[in-house]
């Protein structure tokens, strides 16, 4: 869950004073690390040569400081089919110049490289004369392929809102589970997609989206993001304002009011719009007055606006004190809104007053139509709020008027044989209102009528209402779906759902998510990647192999050379522990969502039995308030990095307590949670517990300076024995860890870098078409020195350091992007460190840590870690020097794949919020923004292979 | 303590010193008066238990001599006298002139919620007069008490006191939708507790609690599972208008709220009688479908099943159409296991129905 209250307090700095000369501005990497120049020619090309026993010298020259890879292939098996081999030794990667990394020389446009004859897990290469060579200049990223379909009619989440206009009908939709971005696409009245107009597509200048956010990245170069800045960047990505999980209508009825789309947000109150090509003001960013709700309910607002466009009424739906009123509004923000008709929290049957309105529209004469559900009648109002008709329909929900005709269509329900059933009658206009006909078990809980159309076409979206218990709805949530009226019936024109598994075929793996959870695992050996904990698809044919259900609630997954998939278990859901499978080894087992596999365990050889598994890593994971712990990394040997967070602190337990639970305590004030909900207070009680049976319950040993509580990273080897026992203290939260050979841990910590004295990008953030500036947060990608510990130290620490460190801050301890919090007292020291880089979000600064990213490690040691805050991926070398950033700001359709996206082969990948990436010698996969799920081939600017002659 | 107080709680003990005084689990009726005025918490509220708890012919005999501990300096006295003179019920009529500062004026938000609890049960169901008026106007102003636990024990006294209270009726309405936009949240326990007392206290106020019935309608579809007095109230207040059966069938139909609630629903339309005709195809269907008992434990099917029944005995004449279905369930057969979804007595129940039914079907 994010903790929006947190992140966004007092987000906003003052402008002046926040001078952004070109020469200071800030980049994500600090000297000596350096960027790759973009000059990508041999000047000699790579040759080998025998210079002793199991030692080949290869050499080779290049025009510019770009990045190079160098590789042992094997060209006798070729997974790819593209004629290179499979990898059998990594034998270097990085950015030539001062700051390459070994075994390339500084310096040198002209490398030696040697090769021991070994592979990668450190066994002689039986044939070594008939491996190649493969030298490859600048990384190039292409377009491949999307996994699990690209159609646009897939839409993110859920459903939560239609509007039909005079030149289309326009779907609003977001992600579930309280993580809401907000999409629009706009669709044909046939049912084509016209296209994305929210997210603004990537063609739109930026000064079409005032009142929107955006983030000065570069000197004069400004990326698109939500009006909050920070919700957008760290935690769910959301650009629509009130769009947020938090605000959020469950559902809303969208009005479309000329050439603008209206919905309405409750905490705080905001009548807001967007423009129907995507475009945004100040004032629909901001909202208008609508009335605010307070609590917890998610309450549905029904918008219809006047036919003359002055006017928006609304009725609210699931919210006590806003029912049994129609609310009358401005549309275009003058004056406050006005109860109108009926008395807001006083229900009533009497003429002119409600019991639960469920549905509103106008006609085009302007007359109001509402759903009066609980008195089992609509009731019909002139212009003025004066009664003039109502007619009884039972538990009448969702209703539209038809602009042309002024038929009536209306969802209620019926009673047939003692059974309530969905119903959907049309009536006939105003002056009859009598019924035409009825369709048994159509209906929705979203409803658009388009006008326009050659015959009338209702659009529904979500479940058709249910009249059973909650037990007996267990079915897939239902897309949208287009009826027309045919001949006195209701005919299915169009379903989304079936275009989109049509689109998909075999390969369909039902609705995005559009939420924040899915994440990406690839594993190298065999070319597959691993989607939303289930879904298992072959890299180079893009099809879906079928599903590895999991065996038990686990948080995150890595593989190794030998092909063996490692798995972080969640200490709060299931048990402290990383577990080992062999996919090899698979088994088919019935599965009646199609193929899924079972893999058996394959126990650490010092492994314990816990958990029903036969030997696992006993980690040191303490859950709680932080249940999901993200970071477990495994090397190509099989060595194992896992984030542990420790919570246990004696001596100050209540304080990590407040720590711990600085998410929630929000929540719990809201009432959202109550202590006997509370994690964190049961594994304390577990705590307690096992130090009554005598076992000792890890904590950090006390020292200056360091953080006592939070995320913590150790290192076992590949047998299951720990090698360094909390290699990594960093505190707070880490999000994302992996291992190299070397024994070097790469993770994020949820802390900014400091750039003279601010945390990076402090004030270049800001709000289109005003002053205001905003410093976002942002987090930290470390490496460690090899198998060393390292230490985040703090200022303000529960064992004072002191002396404090005799140099600059590297980081900043921040709850909040204000700055009040930004002394020096919120500075933090990193110890073992070989470098870090700045900017990787999305990450959350406090409280809990539901998944935000994980940095992809592949085994050139390349890093791939996600940059919301550009629409990036950065790709570093194992030095920390700069690859390249890769893509750019882009919605759905300037996607790869997408209608204005790359076409496979093309380097212009748009993105929008891309969290989890993964990485194989072949392919880079990530999920972005939970609506696809992208696969890019990693090609090379240039490219040489040469023979290796034995001896 | 008023002198008169003093002489009767004098003579009360000189009395049972002529006789013999009266015990209480061993001890003398004024050892645990005296115990009530404990240092000892414990102690006190074992006092407050016992005296609370002693029969009703001593309760003439315990009044006096605990009135006096109502007056005490202390608040924990206060508190615990107020509770054993509430359990005395109409006996400690005389408390109320003293339970009624109390209510208004204490600090102590236990004592003002132990207060009006007291009043209600004094008062129960007494006939009108300018006493039980004042006290209907204290309990009125305490249904805006800061503290819930007040506000919930001055509603509740309300509908304790029943007709006599009906002042009360229109201030229901407050408390009916007192933090609702809390609503399914742990802090909104503590308000549907009010809300609680507030329907509860509607349906003892009968069909003078009328002009809440939209109201009530509105409550039952936001959290009638959980609040079975709304439904209550509903049945004891009437089919006010034509609403109220389709809306208690659309919320029965619902079927989540489990079967406490849908039973309580059966027995509002019990008192419907004919005029839930509209209800009798549902009937019809609960009785052929055992799946949709929708419940596992056998007490509460065995409830539920016996209040349909009744309810199709008192349905007017159409519930003759379910006369086949009733017959069945007299003579089902479980035909799977050992384990019977009927009862003997719910077997009883639907031979008595069918008997009752066949009868009408004859006449």
């Amino acid at each position: 869950m994010n903790n929006r209250t947190m992140l966004t307090a007092a987000a906003l700095v003052a402008a002046t004073g926040l001078a952004t000369a070109a020469d200071g501005f800030p980049k994500p990497y600090s000297p000596p690390c350096v960027e790759r120049e973009n000059v990508f020619a041999f000047t000699e090309k790579p040759s080998v040569r025998s210079v002793g026993s199991d030692r080949y010298e290869i050499t080779f020259a290049v025009k510019g400081y770009c990045d190079v890879t160098v590789g042992i292939m094997d060209p006798s098996r070729d997974l790819t089919g593209w004629g290179h081999g499979t990898v059998v030794r990594h034998l270097a990667s990085g950015v030539l110049g001062p700051n390459a990394p070994a075994p390339f020389q500084k310096n040198s446009l002209k490398q030696v490289v040697y090769w021991n004859g070994k592979d990668d897990l450190d066994e002689y290469v039986r044939e070594p004369g008939k491996m190649r060579v493969r030298v490859m200049l600048g990384l190039k990223p292409v377009f491949d392929k999307r996994l699990g379909g690209s159609s646009p009619h897939n839409l993110p989440g859920e459903t939560w809102g239609l509007a039909a206009s005079p030149d289309g009908v326009y779907v609003f939709s977001g992600g579930g589970e309280g993580f809401h971005h907000g999409t629009v696409r706009k669709f044909s009245r046939e049912g084509g997609c016209l296209g994305t107009i929210f997210p603004p597509p990537a063609s739109m200048p930026l000064e079409k989206s005032a009142g929107m956010g955006f983030i000065e990245h570069e000197p004069g170069t400004r990326t698109r993001h939500g009006r909050d800045v920070q919700y957008s960047v760290a935690a769910d990505g959301g650009l629509m304002p009130g769009v947020d999980g938090v605000g959020v209508p469950r559902r809303c009825q969208v009005a479309a009011v000329g050439n603008r789309l209206l919905y309405a947000s409750f905490k705080p109150g905001a009548l807001r719009y967007i423009y129907t090509d995507g475009s945004t003001d100040a004032k629909g960013q901001e909202g208008m007055p609508f009335p605010s709700v307070s609590g917890l309910a998610y309450p549905c607002p029904l918008l219809a606006a006047s036919p003359d466009g002055k006017w928006v009424y609304s009725v609210v739906v699931n919210h006590e004190p806003l029912a049994h009123v129609v609310v009358r509004a401005s549309a275009q923000g003058d004056g406050p809104p006005a109860m109108f008709i009926g008395t807001a929290g006083k229900p009533g049957g009497g003429e002119g007053q409600f019991n639960g309105p469920a549905g509103i529209d106008c006609d085009a004469q302007g007359r109001i139509y509402v759903s009066d559900s609980r008195n089992n009648r609509i009731q019909v109002f002139s212009p003025d709020g004066g009664l003039l008709k109502a007619i009884q329909v039972s538990g009448p929900g969702l209703l539209r008027v038809h602009q042309k005709t002024g038929a009536v269509y209306v969802q209620h329900s019926a009673r047939v044989e003692g059974r309530s059933i969905a119903r959907l009658t049309k009536f006939a206009a105003f002056g009859q209102l009598t019924e035409e006909f009825h369709v048994d078990g159509v209906g929705g809980e979203h409803m658009a009528l388009d006008s326009w159309s050659a015959k009338p076409r209702l659009w529904l979206a979500g479940d058709t209402p249910s009249f059973e218990s909650r037990s007996d709805r267990d079915r897939p949530r239902q897309g949208v779906r287009v009826h027309e009226e045919d001949g006195g019936t209701l005919r299915l024109a169009l379903s989304f759902d079936a275009v989109a598994q049509k689109e998909a075929g075999e390969n369909y793996i039902g609705p995005w998510g559009g939420n924040v959870f899915d994440k990406v695992w690839c594993d190298p050996v065999r070319e597959q990647v691993y989607y939303r904990w289930s879904h298992v698809f072959d890299l180079r044919t893009g099809k879906l192999l079928g599903a590895y259900p999991k065996p038990c609630a686990y948080d995150d997954a890595a593989f190794d050379k030998r092909g063996y998939m490692h798995l972080h278990f969640n200490p709060c859901f299931f048990g402290q522990g990383v577990g080992r499978v062999d996919p090899s080894r698979a088994t088919l087992v019935d599965n009646a969502r199609g193929r899924a596999f079972r893999y058996p365990e394959v126990p650490y050889d010092y492994g314990v039995e816990a958990l029903g598994w036969r030997g696992i890593l006993p980690t040191k994971d303490q859950g709680g308030a932080k249940g999901f712990q993200d970071g477990l990394g495994v090397n190509m040997r099989g060595d194992v990095a896992s984030q542990c967070n420790i919570y246990y602190v004696p001596k100050w337990e209540d304080e990590v307590r407040a720590d711990a639970l600085a998410g929630n305590e929000a929540r719990m004030k809201a009432g959202q949670w109550s202590e006997e909900q509370n994690l964190y207070d049961a594994w304390l009680r577990k705590v307690a517990e096992a130090q009554k049976r005598g076992e000792e319950v890890y904590a950090i040993r006390h020292r200056p300076g360091v953080p006592l509580s939070g995320g913590t990273v150790w290192v076992y080897d590949r047998t299951g024995e720990v090698k360094r026992p909390c290699a990594v203290l960093a505190g707070d939260l880490i999000n994302g860890v992996q291992i190299d050979e070397d024994l070097a841990v790469y993770f994020v910590n949820a802390r900014p870098k400091v750039h003279g004295g601010k945390p990076f990008l402090y004030g270049k953030g800001g709000i289109l078409g005003t002053n205001a500036r905003i410093a976002p947060f942002t987090g930290t990608l470390i490496k460690t020195k090899p198998n060393q510990e390292c230490r985040v130290l703090l200022a303000r620490s529960k064992v004072k350091l002191d002396p404090l460190p005799d140099r600059p801050p590297d980081l900043m301890a921040l709850d909040f992007m204000d700055d009040a919090y930004m002394g020096k007292g919120s500075w933090c020291w990193v110890e073992g460190a070989e470098w870090l880089y700045a900017g990787v979000s999305p990450i959350t600064s406090v409280g809990c840590s539901c998944p935000r990213q994980h940095l992809g490690l592949d085994w050139y040691k390349r890093v791939y870690v996600p940059e919301a805050y550009r629409r990036s991926i950065g790709i570093l070398d194992t030095n920390g020097n700069l690859v390249m950033h890769l893509g750019r700001y882009g919605n759905f359709d300037d996607a790869p794949g997408g209608e204005r996206g790359a076409k496979p082969g093309g380097e212009d990948i748009g993105m929008m919020l891309v969290r989890f990436i993964s990485a194989t010698d072949n392919y880079l996969v990530y999920g972005d923004w939970d609506e696809k799920l992208v696969v890019l081939k990693l090609a090379y600017q240039a490219e040489e292979t040469a023979p290796i002659k034995a001896e | 303590m008023r002198n008169a107080e003093w002489v009767v709680a004098v003579l009360a003990c000189l009395c049972w010193a002529e006789e013999a005084e009266p015990e209480l689990e061993g001890k003398p009726l004024s050892q645990w008066v005296r115990q009530l005025r404990s240092d000892n918490r414990g102690l006190q509220v074992r006092a407050a238990r016992t005296l609370g708890a002693a029969p009703g012919e001593l309760h003439a005999g315990i009044v006096p001599l605990v009135l006096p501990v109502l007056k005490s300096e202390r608040e924990n006295d206060k508190f615990a006298a107020a509770q054993v003179l509430g359990e005395c019920g109409p006996a400690a009529r005389k408390a109320v002139p003293d339970l009624l500062p109390m209510l208004e004026g204490t600090q102590y938000e236990r004592n003002r919620a132990a207060a009006a609890k007291a009043l209600g049960q004094i008062l129960k169901e007494a006939k009108p007069d300018a006493e039980i008026a004042k006290v209907t106007e204290a309990l009125i102003v305490a249904f805006r008490d800061k503290y819930s636990d007040v506000r919930r024990e001055a509603v509740k006294a309300c509908g304790v006191i029943g007709l006599a209270a009906k002042a009360c009726i229109p201030h229901l309405k407050t408390p009916l939708a007192q933090g609702d936009q809390l609503l399914g949240s742990h802090q909104d326990q503590e308000y549907r507790l009010v809300r609680r007392a507030a329907a509860w206290t509607c349906g003892r106020m009968g069909p003078l609690a009328a002009g809440h019935m939209d109201l009530l309608i509105s409550r039952m579809h936001a959290e009638g599972q959980h609040c079975p007095e709304i439904v209550e109230a509903i049945g004891l207040i009437g089919p006010v208008h034509d609403n109220v059966v389709p809306n208690i069938l659309d919320k029965m139909e619902q079927k989540d709220g489990g079967t406490v609630w849908q039973t309580e629903s059966w027995q509002a339309l019990q008192r419907f009688g004919a005029k839930a005709e509209a209800v009798l195809p549902f009937a019809k269907r609960f009785i052929t479908e055992p799946r949709f008992y929708g419940t596992n434990n056998s007490r509460e099917r065995e409830a539920l099943v016996i209040e349909v029944l009744r309810f199709l005995r008192v349905a007017g004449p159409k519930a003759v159409d379910c006369l086949p279905q009733v017959e069945n369930l007299a003579n089902y057969k479980y035909p799977y296991n050992e384990e019977d979804d009927m009862t003997p007595v719910m077997r009883k129940e639907a031979a008595k129905t069918a008997a009752i039914l066949k009868e009408r079907v004859g006449k």
